[in-house]
């Protein structure tokens, strides 16, 4: 498989694997609608949709979300730490369907090269941003206002 | 020269498929148009200053422009998510009623995809993403007749408006 139909194909599944996890990403969200707006506020989603965007790694994800979740911890917001403990769990968990995709279009770097590790990292990295893409649009659409 | 000799009957019922696809997503379209009227009615009604054509195209182009049904379902629920006043998308439900809709055409699709499972081979080289694919299909396809119905009845609405205005005797 060439360079090309290898994007082409990681793409496709990519936009497949989309559109299936927005349910889940959906699920995360309705579990803790109560949360939202007063304690989980649009400034915090934001905050993570822009670092999302902007990680170069998954590490510095991980680092947020477990930042936030301390800063939760320390203002005595239990809840809103175990939102974004939920939160760093599902970003850890998209781990396994990006090594999934990745095995299964041939052509890309020699497993278990520092190539393919980099490679790896930031196809998580990318399901991560998908995931928060229907993460963030869903907690806009689930506040009790939009739903007049 | 070498190369893999090219397999004909393969080649064959990819062609059918597609043929057929496109005809049943042409005739789904065509049942589509109608129902979208209402919608786009309930659209029209917003103020121009609150809800401008720009902003119903705004979905279009993303419809056609993407590959996956969530970024417009994403779209739709930022624009209604943000219209915290319920002037614009979240006026009296109607960004709702298209998300809805749009949810609605999933099933559609779905039918329509196992119909092409008489072409297995084929089929099967999309690898149980036909359905994802053909609900991407009808989502463009009930945006695109939305927006023109939007844009119709958007200056019917005008135009009437304005005939109310007009001085009695005076001619247009």
């Amino acid at each position: 498989m060439d360079n090309l139909a290898r994007a082409l194909e990681l793409r496709r599944r990519l936009a497949a694997w989309s559109d299936a996890v927005q349910r889940e990403a959906a699920d995360l969200t309705d579990g803790y609608r109560d949360l939202l707006t007063k304690r989980i506020t649009n400034a915090q989603l934001s905050g993570l949709h822009n670092v999302v965007q902007a990680a170069p790694s998954f590490r510095q994800i991980k680092q947020f979300v477990a930042h936030q979740g301390e800063k939760a911890s320390r203002a005595g917001r239990d809840d809103v730490a175990d939102y974004w403990d939920a939160v760093g769990k599902a970003f850890e968990g998209l781990r396994r369907p990006a090594e999934q995709i990745w095995a299964d279009v041939p052509g890309g770097p020699a497993p278990g090269t520092p190539d393919a590790r980099q490679a790896l990292d930031e196809w998580h990295c990318r399901l991560v941003r998908e995931f928060v893409q229907h993460l963030v649009a869903h907690s806009l659409w689930a506040r009790p206002a939009s739903r007049r | 020269m070498t190369g893999q000799t090219p397999d004909t009957s393969l080649v064959w019922e990819r062609q059918q498929l597609l043929a057929e696809l496109r005809s049943r997503v042409a005739r789904e379209s065509d049942a589509l148009a109608d129902s979208t009227r209402q919608l786009a009615g309930r659209l029209a009604e917003i103020p121009r200053d609150k809800l401008d054509l720009a902003a119903v195209r705004n979905v279009e182009n993303l419809a056609y422009s993407t590959d996956k049904v969530s970024d417009l379902t994403d779209l739709l629920k930022k624009l209604i998510g943000r219209d915290g006043r319920g002037e614009r998308w979240a006026r009296e439900g109607v960004g709702p009623s298209l998300l809805n809709a749009l949810e609605g055409l999933r099933d559609r699709a779905t039918r329509i995809a196992d119909t092409m499972q008489k072409y297995q081979r084929a089929y099967q080289e999309y690898e149980s993403d036909l359905p994802r694919r053909i609900h991407l299909l009808l989502c463009r396809e009930y945006v695109r007749h939305l927006v023109a119905n939007f844009e119709y009845l958007r200056l019917e609405g005008e135009l009437a408006h304005r005939e109310f205005l007009r001085p009695a005797g005076e001619v247009a």
